[in-house]
């Protein structure tokens, strides 16, 4: 009994508390058998958290204090890359371990092959783990319910919120309910497509939305983009440390928050921080694949973003604490990591954007393992897609042939300078066609290729940065170094049109 | 007994099959129309993305919620018609009752298309909302007493039975792919 310690208790708790779970209709992990021998692993997603604008990776903004103090116990990766420069290629390669190219979740609200639903990190998994998916965000939600079937637990992305209106997730054909009444029928942002239940229902919510206090948020409160889904993150955290604490070992959470995607809500102490800090970031042409924003309109908006960055780290930092104080980090992989990036120059403000320079494919992962005191750093190029086999490596399970990734150094795998990750970015291409109308970036080594296929009048661009010399990617040496942009042009166009081999037989 | 009189009493007040069908089928042109309308601009974009089944299934979830919708509208006019005394409203309801339905309507697309999110509700949205009740309330009243236009609203609602014939019968086809996909994946999850 002197054995008996405070963890040991915290997962007694967690195990009748689970068990009373059993009566949610979404939860149907509890009637699994515990087993300690394995770690639990959580993925925690900040939706289009760049790691360019966060302080632990080098930015002269202090924005990220906290997730400095967390990666001095963790393994911090330096060149991890999105494979998409939004949510929906960036989550599905991340859940599937494949590329853009090959899931084909490629498009606004896009899905993953129906013919590769199996390919899953849930599935793969298995029913050893306890699997819980959660979103906030509503495209991730959709490649959720996909994979709802491999799935223990599902959370509604309206979970953990303040007020919400969330339909589709009530009903079990979730997919396609979210869709046809969250994306359709009620959809904000535009007119909702039904005129007489979207009148009320937007009726509803504004009466709820505006009995919330907003004293701490001088742009109110935080809320997701495509469902109405108001929270305050704080409370989101405090709730996931709560079911981290309950659930029953060893368990898979894939959870993915909003913040600090727009629209930015800072709390009220980080609002207006970096005004008067007089840091100016490097002035860069406008692009013509941009949206035209003026240099002062950018700057203005990165400003926002960093005071929202600044925000999500408080918040993390206390997340941390409150699960070190639970004991799930005793036995738990934290993964921390985006699904993209922001990107706040060359007049973007966001990442609606066929662009893929460094910001908003540059993105943080840090992973803490079980009892990891001391930091390590990985300068080796990884990608989204390394996370899959990483996570069944972890999981003691073998990794499929099929996945594009490998395992991530310092969990198994090894580091190779010189090894050549992708990014894809085609929404406007059609999902079952070959990529004409695409951007695609390859990292190898120092350099970074980006091949613009079907933009500027239907017609290719090329630009090559060397990022050892040139971060920032003001100068392109597509020109002048002829060898490696040969090199680096054969081997992309080579795996693209791989990728696309099976559509171009069609 | 008491039910026999109310069931009597409403029956009164009630308007005709013929004519609640004709105003039946302007609120289900308005209701349906709206939502196809909103489905022809989704359409190109979820074509890139979606198989044919799956875009058919999500048109069937927008009928069950279009139909449910067209019984709404259609309980609020005959509540309309039993309150009212019969000779303002009932004995016109074909006219009348069309008439408001796209009065109203037209003025519900109105505010929709410009109170895209919450925060563009406007403050003064409970007083510019009783200034337009107001107005279909007097247009109404004009429709009413020039025979001309009542009696091209009756004639219009009166050829709008016919999409009855289209909608009724897809909505209760979409009713059943609705019921029937969730009871499977109720059992596959």
């Amino acid at each position: 009994m002197s054995n008996f310690s405070r963890r040991d208790f915290l997962k007694l708790a967690g195990l009748t508390v689970s068990s009373a779970a059993l009566a949610h209709p979404l939860v149907r992990a509890a009637g699994k058998a515990e087993d300690l021998s394995r770690p639990n692993i959580i993925v925690l997603i900040f939706d289009t958290m760049t790691a360019s604008h966060l302080s632990l990776y080098g930015y002269p903004r202090l924005t990220s204090p906290n997730f400095s103090r967390f990666a001095e116990r963790s393994t911090v990766f330096h060149r991890y890359n999105s494979a998409g420069n939004y949510t929906v290629p960036g989550t599905a390669s991340l859940l599937t371990g494949m590329y853009p190219w090959t899931h084909r979740a490629l498009n606004h609200s896009g899905l993953v092959r129906r013919d590769m639903l199996d390919r899953n990190i849930f599935a793969l998994l298995g029913d050893d783990y306890s699997r819980t998916g959660f979103s906030q965000n509503g495209w991730a939600s959709f490649l959720l319910t996909q994979f709802r079937k491999d799935l223990d637990t599902y959370l509604s992305p309206a979970e953990f919120s303040l007020v919400s209106q969330v339909f589709g997730d009530g009903l079990p054909d979730t997919n396609l309910a979210l869709r046809a009444l969250d994306d359709f029928m009620f959809k904000m942002e535009r007119s909702p497509s039904s005129l007489v239940l979207g009148a009320i229902e937007r009726t509803i919510l504004y009466s709820q939305a505006r009995r919330v206090s907003t004293k701490d948020y001088p742009r109110g409160i935080p809320r997701t983009g495509t469902y109405p889904v108001y929270f305050l993150l704080n409370e989101v955290l405090a709730d996931l440390v709560t079911m981290f604490r309950e659930q029953k070992s060893p368990t898979f959470s894939y959870i993915h928050l909003f913040p600090p995607h727009a629209p930015y809500s800072p709390l009220r102490q980080f609002y207006g921080m970096f005004w008067n800090d007089k840091y100016f970031p490097p002035s860069k042409p406008l692009h013509p694949l941009g949206d035209g924003h003026d240099e002062r309109k950018v700057y203005v908006g990165r400003l926002s973003y960093d005071e929202y960055v600044a925000t999500v780290d408080y918040e993390f930092g206390r997340f941390i604490d409150a699960m070190d104080e639970a004991g799930v980090l005793d036995n738990s992989y934290l993964i921390v990591t985006s699904d993209h990036g922001e990107l706040m120059e060359r007049g973007c403000k966001g990442h609606d954007t066929p662009l893929l320079y460094n910001p908003i494919i540059h993105c943080p992962l840090i992973i803490h393992a079980p009892g990891q005191a001391t930091r390590l750093d990985i300068h080796a190029p990884v990608n989204t897609v390394d996370l899959l086999p990483t996570i069944l490596n972890l999981a003691g399970k073998p990794v499929p042939d099929w996945c594009d990734g490998e395992i991530l150094p310092g969990f198994g795998g090894k580091e190779d300078p010189e090894r050549s990750t992708f990014s894809v970015e085609a929404k406007l291409n059609p999902a079952f066609a070959p990529l004409q109308t695409a951007t695609i970036a390859m990292r190898k080594g120092d350099y970074k290729m980006t091949y613009y296929r079907g933009y500027f009048g239907g017609g290719e661009e090329f630009e090559l940065y060397n990022h050892a010399e040139d971060l920032e990617e003001l100068t392109n040496l597509y020109s002048s170094e002829k060898a490696i942009a040969k090199q680096m042009k054969d081997e992309l166009l080579e795996r693209l049109a791989e990728g696309d081999k099976e559509f171009s037989k069609r | 007994m008491d039910f026999m009189r109310l069931k009597a009493w409403l029956a009164r007040r009630m308007p005709t099959v013929q004519q609640t069908a004709a105003v039946y089928g302007v609120i289900v042109l308005a209701v349906y129309g709206w939502t196809l309308y909103w489905f022809a601009w989704k359409l190109p974009s979820w074509l890139y993305f979606l198989t044919l089944g799956e875009i058919l299934v999500s048109l069937a979830y927008s009928m069950v919620v279009n139909f449910i919708e067209s019984l709404i509208v259609l309980f609020v006019l005959i509540s309309i018609s039993v309150l009212l005394p019969a000779g303002w409203f009932r004995d016109k309801f074909a006219g009348l009752g069309s008439s408001l339905v796209v009065l109203s309507l037209s003025a519900l697309a109105y505010y929709l298309g410009t109170i895209i999110a919450l925060q563009d509700f406007p403050p003064s949205l409970a007083r510019s909302a009783l200034l337009v009740v107001a107005g279909i309330l007097v247009l109404l009243y004009l429709i009413g007493k020039i025979n001309l236009l009542l009696r091209a609203m009756e004639e219009i609602a009166n050829r709008s039975v016919i999409f009855l014939y289209v909608f009724l019968p897809l909505s209760a086809i979409s009713f059943l792919v609705v019921l029937v996909r969730n009871i499977i994946e109720a059992f596959n999850v």
